[in-house]
């Protein structure tokens, strides 16, 4: 609009044709897309953790009764006796743990990655596959091996070692350390296997000792991430169940995860002790994934997007005998004693240590038992069907997040990546039991309780992080080119994002809905807050079994599932062998 | 990687039908998801429309049509779950149509499980049994006592409990130990709880921490005091802490532990018929005796084959599936194992069937006190 004497008007505010304008870029179909998602990931991460924190303030959360808002959860759990020893005994717990398995899982990766030790594909083999092994699974066989009597103990005792015993804080520390070093393995692989040689070669060429480089160069190169890797293995155990549950407890070893089951499991429920408790690990875990992400973060993704290095080889010479040794004893110890103790339970009607006069007893009943079992195959069928969700439902929320944090300029896409990768450190105890409370006190017009439904709620949050660690990666590396010639020929975004970019990264979206599938497959923790009988699940029915005594029943249910898992494990490697196999590693070391 | 143009624009023509797909994709996962969020929700009467006044009135034959339709009967106990599956068999024989799904919880968890499904408004236990936790659950307002079950056998004397409740069977706590490897560590049996608090047995026993079971059993009749130090006895003498009595059993059978405090004797007895060279018990006298107690949960989904599968389960004939497995009855017309149940060889202690919630949860407080169990405020 002129004024009268023609010259522009200074506008005294925004006129409605430009502010209209501004509501309608903001509104865009890019911004809704991201609002949506970002609003569905934060129900699924903040729900839990908002619950968490109101019923830990709340007098009578749940309750039949009067509630109010009090501080007397904190002082009278903080403030029992009994805490500090509780604290002490996670830390102890977890620190040991993070040790042995950090130093034996960066050794057994630079044996593999940088020296010329024999069959090294064996440490490969026996990181992999204890993966797949439910930590239930692990812990049992274990408890099962470590017997005073059991053959590991007599083997010890008949070469005059000590017999190890296995309800102890040692036995937990084994067991745990032999679940988490595959972790520290694999991340130290993705870290050594990518470290530039020039630098260590021009150290050689400057005059440097060997002691000297590995001092001053590659020590100071592997410290950010072996810390991060450090810490994620700090934060995983820190918030482990399974091995605390059966080994911790019979040896008197509590740790806040064993603590919290044990308040929902008596009557009647402290529902304040178990939100405080798990307000505790919660502020641990954050702390380790804040400080793992500060060390060894950018590391980790650096050696996936970075160029590739093909590191030195080292010559042992005769001490790659030595190596070779410990590499098949770290097999032997992490996957043959495991998987042949589970397939020796699962063949006995009751369980007895290997004999010759065993070998006669052998039978398949437990596994035709499984399959003539209702309920068992109701599980098997719950199983699938929630494995499936997950994966579809959490590959598909990643696939979109993906888009718009590598793809898009959107302002705030930052929050999204912090929520969606929040969850790692959202130890599965504490996802089942304040989405339990959620579901239990929200006025919600459909009950989710005892549904399957909740129970892919709590899988879909816990496998995000690894989701999206396959695909974003994986959309790095599409060039933008395409989506800007697409454009060009009048496409769409949806049909851009449907026709470009789904097809080119088929491979991606198909290992993460497989790796986000064998997560939930073998989910327990969450799994035991939120089943109910129409629900439940193969891992909680292998837990009831155990608690019922059934060894033999939870083996033959353990090596049918380890051998489910094995074939998923096997597509995604197939799968990730091309394109995008520098990116399926990466997510093996969250979890 | 690269595409020509040309091939995206011929791509693009297809894609209206690909939407379509992803749509369709996206609808059908949707209401997967919805259809899964359904199961949660629980009808509060027959489905023939019967109320629950009604039910109570009705005879068993009356009762079958009405369980037929619901299909089902859903029974959180504490019964060992290798004892589920004939029960359920021998259930759904007498009612065909009617499927017993039974679910294995131990400890308090049948009690937990229930309450919380009360507050979420969808409950999904028929009828719960376990001793203690019918009894809890009524003291919660969350048992029908509504319902009188027919022919429900007399309790021993002095005993008694709340309306709408009956015993499905007595339930006996014995020493339970592994022969060859007792053997092997140059010990012999115990033969008594005061043996175990011997320092040679340190370490080398379980005990299951989260049912107060010899305190509630032993307390009444020997004085609450006395055992509550036996008890402290016992847990200063570092025992192995094994959640369930039945995990206990077959800890012993597989060697990983030599002695369990707490067992039930219907395990032991058909655990050493199996094998006595790895499962050997001892009744201790006098013998502490639990009362399993069963009862209909308030507002259930399956409220008349609820009545019918708990009319079934105290009957004579029905009990006397539950005495074949090892258990021991409360009726007298059919007959228990003599190995397990012999009240002149070994006196019962029976435990006080209806004291009071607070009573309850303050006696297993001074039972994990006394055995140094729990590591927190809880």
């Amino acid at each position: 609009m002129a004024n009268a004497q023609g010259t522009s008007p200074v506008p005294l505010t925004t006129p409605p044709s430009a502010l209209f304008a501004r509501v309608r870029q903001w509104f865009s179909e890019q911004n809704i897309i991201f609002l949506i998602t970002t609003l569905v990931i934060a129900y699924l991460v903040l729900v839990p953790v908002g619950t968490l924190v109101i019923a830990s303030f709340r007098s009578n959360f749940l309750g039949f009764g009067p509630s109010s808002w009090t501080l007397n959860n904190y002082s009278a759990t903080l403030g029992a006796s009994s805490f500090p020893s509780l604290i002490g005994n996670s830390l102890e717990y977890a620190g040991l743990v993070t040790l042995f398995a950090t130093v034996i899982g960066m050794a057994l990766a630079w044996l593999y990655v940088r020296t010329n030790t024999p069959a090294k594909w064996f440490a490969l083999l026996a990181s992999l596959v204890p993966l797949i092994i439910p930590g239930l699974i692990n812990a049992a066989a274990w408890v099962l091996m470590l017997a005073p009597n059991g053959p590991v103990n007599n083997a010890a005792n008949a070469v005059g070692l000590p017999r190890i015993q296995v309800y102890s804080l040692t036995g937990m520390v084994l067991v745990q350390t032999l679940q988490t070093i595959p972790l520290a393995f694999l991340m130290g692989l993705a870290m050594m296997g990518s470290m530039d040689r020039s630098l260590e070669e021009a150290a050689a060429v400057s005059g440097a000792t060997p002691r000297r480089t590995l001092r001053s160069i590659v020590f100071p190169l592997m410290r950010p991430g072996v810390l991060g890797a450090a810490l994620l293995v700090f934060v995983l155990t820190i918030s482990s169940f399974e091995v605390p549950q059966l080994i911790g407890v019979p040896a008197h070893e509590w740790v806040l995860t064993t603590e919290i089951y044990n308040a929902t499991s008596q009557y009647p429920v402290k529902y304040g002790t178990v939100a405080v408790l798990g307000m505790v690990v919660l502020v641990i875990a954050l702390l380790g994934l804040y400080l793992s992400r500060r060390l060894g973060g950018m590391t980790v993704r650096e050696t996936v997007t970075g160029k590739g290095f093909r590191p030195t080889i080292i010559d042992l010479g005769r001490w790659r005998w030595a190596s070779f040794g410990a590499v098949a004893i770290f097999g032997l110890i992490s996957l043959v004693l495991p998987v042949c103790a589970l397939v020796w339970a699962s063949l006995l009607p009751v369980y007895q240590n290997p004999s010759g006069a065993a070998l006669h007893k052998l039978t398949l009943s437990n596994y035709t038992a499984i399959f003539d079992t209702s309920s068992t195959m109701n599980a098997a069928e719950n199983t699938i069907v929630i494995a499936v969700l997950t994966g579809l439902i959490t590959t598909l929320i990643c696939v979109v997040a993906a888009y718009l944090l590598v793809k898009t300029r959107v302002r705030a896409r930052r929050v999204l990546e912090m929520l969606a990768t929040a969850p790692i450190a959202l130890p599965s105890v504490i996802l089942g039991v304040s989405l339990l409370y959620w579901y239990l006190a929200a006025p919600l017009p459909v009950h989710l309780y005892g549904s399957i439904a909740i129970l892919v709620i709590a899988f879909v949050t816990g496998a995000l992080p690894f989701g999206l660690r396959f695909i974003e990666p994986a959309f790095s590396q599409i060039s933008t080119e395409l989506e800007e010639a697409a454009a060009n020929s009048g496409a769409t975004r949806f049909q851009v994002f449907t026709r470009i970019y789904l097809p080119l990264l088929r491979p991606a979206l198909t290992a993460a809905f497989l790796y986000c599938f064998i997560i939930a497959f073998k989910e327990l923790t969450s799994a035991l807050f939120l089943y109910s009988p129409k629900s439940e699940v193969l891992s909680v029915s292998m837990y009831s079994s155990w608690i019922a005594g059934s060894y033999t029943s939870v083996c033959a249910m353990g090596t049918l599932m380890v051998i489910v898992l094995a074939i998923a494990v096997l597509l995604v490697r197939k799968l990730g062998s091309s394109r995008t196999s520098r990116t399926i590693q990466i997510p093996h070391v969250a979890r | 990687m690269l595409r020509s143009d040309r091939k995206v624009n011929f791509a693009m023509r297809k894609s209206t039908i690909r939407r379509a797909a992803l749509v369709a994709a996206g609808l059908a996962l949707a209401s997967g998801v919805a259809a899964c969020s359904s199961g949660g929700s629980s009808p509060s009467s027959s489905s023939s429309g019967s109320t629950v006044s009604q039910l109570n009135g009705m005879t068993d034959a009356q009762l079958y049509p009405t369980a037929k339709q619901e299909g089902k009967v859903t029974w959180y106990t504490s019964m060992p779950q290798a004892d589920l599956p004939k029960i359920a068999a021998a259930f759904e024989k007498t009612y065909p149509g009617v499927t017993l799904n039974a679910l294995y919880l131990s400890g308090q968890t049948p009690v937990t499980r229930v309450e919380t499904e009360a507050k979420a408004g969808s409950v999904q236990a028929d009828v719960v049994s376990g001793s203690g936790d019918a009894v809890l659950l009524d003291q919660a307002g969350l048992i029908d006592s509504t319902f009188k079950p027919k022919d429900a056998p007399a309790l021993p004397a002095g005993l008694s409990m709340p309306a709408g409740l009956a015993s499905d069977r007595l339930i006996t706590n014995v020493i339970t130990y592994n022969p060859k490897a007792v053997a092997a560590a140059g010990l012999t049996p115990p033969t008594s709880f005061q043996d175990l608090t011997s320092p040679k047995w340190k370490g080398k026993f379980s005990i299951d921490p989260t049912t107060a079971d010899l305190l509630d059993a032993l307390g009444p009749a020997e004085g609450y005091s006395t055992v509550l130090g036996l008890i402290k006895q016992l847990g200063d003498n570092s025992p192995v802490f094994v959640t369930s009595h039945s995990l206990a059993a077959s800890q012993v059978a597989a060697g990983t532990v030599l002695v369990a405090a707490s067992t039930y004797g219907q395990t032991a007895v058909v655990d050493a018929q199996k094998d006595p060279t790895t499962t050997g018990f001892v009744n201790t006298n006098p013998l502490p005796v639990e009362v399993s107690e069963v009862g209909i949960v308030k507002n259930d989904p399956n409220p008349a084959a609820a009545r019918l599968f708990m009319d079934w389960l105290i009957s004579k004939a029905g009990q006397q599936i539950v005495v074949s497995l090892g258990n021991t009855s409360v009726r007298t017309d059919v007959s228990n194992n003599p190995q397990v149940w012999n009240p002149a060889k070994w006196k019962p202690d029976f435990e006080n069937v209806s004291q009071s919630a607070a009573v309850t949860d303050q006696q297993l407080q001074e039972w994990q006190s006394a055995l140094h169990y729990s590591g927190s405020g809880s």
